[in-house]
């Protein structure tokens, strides 16, 4: 290596491991094309040639953008709160989107369709409530300084808003199927507008957060030092939330509550690579697209032409997953250990 | 020290509160271009919540002027660029470089978004090279040990390449060569004009610097060389008189050295 080079190993290693979750992702949405309730068609791309445009890429695309939301949310969600555990439900917004689709249904099933309820819909009800939870917990801890009191807020109005959500569901039995089929969460109504949507916030989110990623490498080394670096960390941290909270209400709205993709894909990148947030950030952002569009692969194709809940697949594999990862790291730091003692 | 040099950072009257406890108490204090001050204290003594309101780091009242302006008068970038801060117990991601880590210090000197310059890369490596981390640079932070790590952090700092330094802590969990090469350091610093405060545990090392300020119970209880009879009385004094005195000769000087009794 020349001297004055800085090393470039780790960023050629990162570019590769882009470049393989690009093709993992090719991949799931030619495969998602093809899947249909019979398994993986391939002789009859002529005659299914509607079915797979209207249908089935929207749905495969749609589960990519919504795990590339979640992924991208899971990271700014560790990176801001400097916490492994940190995902992009955590500031509420899971339940209040919850509690937002229990009381469409209820409007839905027990009031009759007002014209602006005909215009937000369910999905503007469940990226509604995600919203104004978030709200609620910044509210709740006076802003973004504190970021325990703002967790722990978040905590408060997650069981809260949670808990008014089943209280709705016992009050009105009616709406059950529906809200509970939203909290296992799925991709199978994910149309073309949706994909629209869920690209341009994508795209919007992380263009923003890529933006800002030198502050999450300097709260990194503590919040004095990110201060001291001459960077503004108050309005940052506002704008990432923003970012956060977009692109979790954004995913939740259009497949439901997705589990494990938010936590398990910023781990997944970061057992694989070293380096800036730029690059964590984005890679976050493909893994999570080819985490939920791999499941809902699976959650198609495992029982064909029975479709499983892709949230539940998620949780089993991203579950087991990260108590993979955590053996590995438990190992390895008692070889640190031994080794250093 | 020569009384001439210009004064970099100066303070009047800085009180900070944390809560209800007044954590510094009216301080006053004047810090001079290419001096190392040793600020020292028992546990509790509002040594890093000084650190941090010269630093800006916390609200504060009172007036901090650094380069004889005041903090409203800086922009934020430039003021990072005069002033570098070296936390305790910083908080590190694993998955950071030695080397991104060490880059962050060239952070205020870089238009946002902007790639690193070649005089970037080119700071960055001799920072480095002078805490000897420059062979690990590819290493994420996680692979280091404490020490080795709190040498990276000093590279980051170094990186800066600032006129004032602050550092709270910056030899916790650092081995004896590498304590002596941080005095090497800061005599380096020092030597190009900048100007050096450290909070330091170690009062040996303390007693190197060229002045030491004393503090107990948030107040300043003096300030003066590490040779003066009245500053090991105030030592002594802060130090609820466990102190042990021993003399002894450095390049044909008289020095002390204290031990606990």
């Amino acid at each position: 290596m020349n001297s004055n080079a800085p090393p470039t190993s780790h960023q050629s290693r990162n570019m590769g491991f882009a470049g393989l979750l690009l093709l993992g992702l090719i991949a799931v949405v030619l495969m998602g094309v093809q899947l249909g309730s019979e398994g993986l068609a391939w002789r009859s791309v002529q005659a299914d040639w509607t079915l797979m445009t209207d249908i089935r890429l929207p749905r495969t695309l749609g589960a990519c953008l919504a795990g590339a939301l979640l992924g991208l949310a899971g990271a700014l969600a560790q990176g801001l709160f400097r916490n492994p555990l940190a995902d992009p439900y955590l500031l509420g917004s899971a339940s209040g989107a919850s509690l937002g689709v229990a009381l469409g249904m209820v409007m839905l099933s027990h009031m009759g369709t007002s014209l602006w309820f005909v215009k937000v819909g369910i999905t503007g009800m469940a990226f509604l409530g995600a919203w104004a939870a978030v709200a609620l917990s910044l509210l709740l801890s006076w802003g973004v300084q504190h970021t325990l009191r703002l967790l722990l807020a978040g905590v408060v109005v997650g069981v809260v808003l949670g808990a008014l959500a089943s209280l709705l569901l016992i009050m009105y039995p009616s709406i059950q199927g529906s809200v509970q089929s939203f909290m296992l969460g799925s991709t199978a109504y994910v149309g073309w507008p949706a994909c629209l949507l869920m690209g341009l916030v994508l795209l919007l989110s992380w263009l923003l957060a890529v933006a800002a990623s030198p502050m999450l490498d300097g709260l990194a080394l503590g919040e004095s030092t990110a201060q001291s670096l001459g960077l503004p960390v108050r309005q940052l941290r506002w704008l990432l939330l923003a970012v956060l909270s977009l692109c979790t209400a954004a995913a939740v709205a259009q497949t439901g509550l997705i589990a494990f993709v938010g936590l398990a894909a910023p781990h997944l990148v970061r057992a694989r690579m070293k380096g800036v947030h730029r690059q964590s950030l984005s890679l976050s952002c493909l893994m999570g697209g080819l985490l939920l569009g791999g499941a809902d692969l699976l959650a198609r194709g495992l029982m064909a032409p029975i479709e499983l809940p892709v949230g539940v697949l998620t949780a089993i594999c991203g579950g087991g997953y990260l108590l993979y990862l955590m053996h590995g790291v438990t190992t390895s730091s008692r070889a640190y250990k031994g080794a250093g003692s | 020290m020569s009384h001439s040099l210009p004064t970099v950072l100066s303070a009047s009257h800085v009180s900070v509160m944390h809560g209800q406890h007044l954590a510094v108490n009216d301080v006053s204090l004047t810090l001079q271009s290419g001096e190392w001050v040793a600020l020292t204290g028992p546990n509790g003594a509002g040594k890093s919540s000084l650190l941090k309101a010269l630093a800006g780091l916390v609200p504060a009242q009172g007036q901090v002027c650094l380069m004889g302006k005041a903090w409203s008068a800086w922009s934020r970038q430039a003021r990072a660029q005069t002033l570098a801060w070296l936390g305790q117990s910083e908080a590190s991601q694993d998955e950071l470089t030695v080397y991104d880590v060490a880059m962050l210090g060239r952070l205020p000197h870089q238009s946002w978004l902007a790639s690193p310059s070649s005089q970037d890369h080119a700071v960055v490596e001799v920072a480095l090279k002078t805490v000897q981390a420059w062979d690990w640079r590819a290493r994420s932070l996680g692979q280091l040990s404490g020490g080795e790590r709190q040498r990276v952090l000093l590279a980051r700092a170094l990186a800066v390449q600032a006129k004032v330094y602050l550092m709270d802590e910056p030899l916790a969990g650092v081995d004896v060569p590498h304590q002596a090469d941080w005095l090497e350091w800061v005599k380096c610093l020092t030597e190009q004009g900048a100007a050096v405060v450290s909070v330091l545990h170690e009062l040996n090392l303390s007693l190197k610097a060229d002045q030491v300020w004393v503090m107990s119970d948030g107040r300043m209880v003096h300030a003066g060389s590490p040779l003066a009879t009245d500053t090991r009385q105030a030592m002594s004094k802060v130090f609820q008189n466990r102190l042990q005195w021993h003399e002894w000769q450095d390049e044909g000087q008289t020095r002390w050295m204290a031990l606990p009794k």
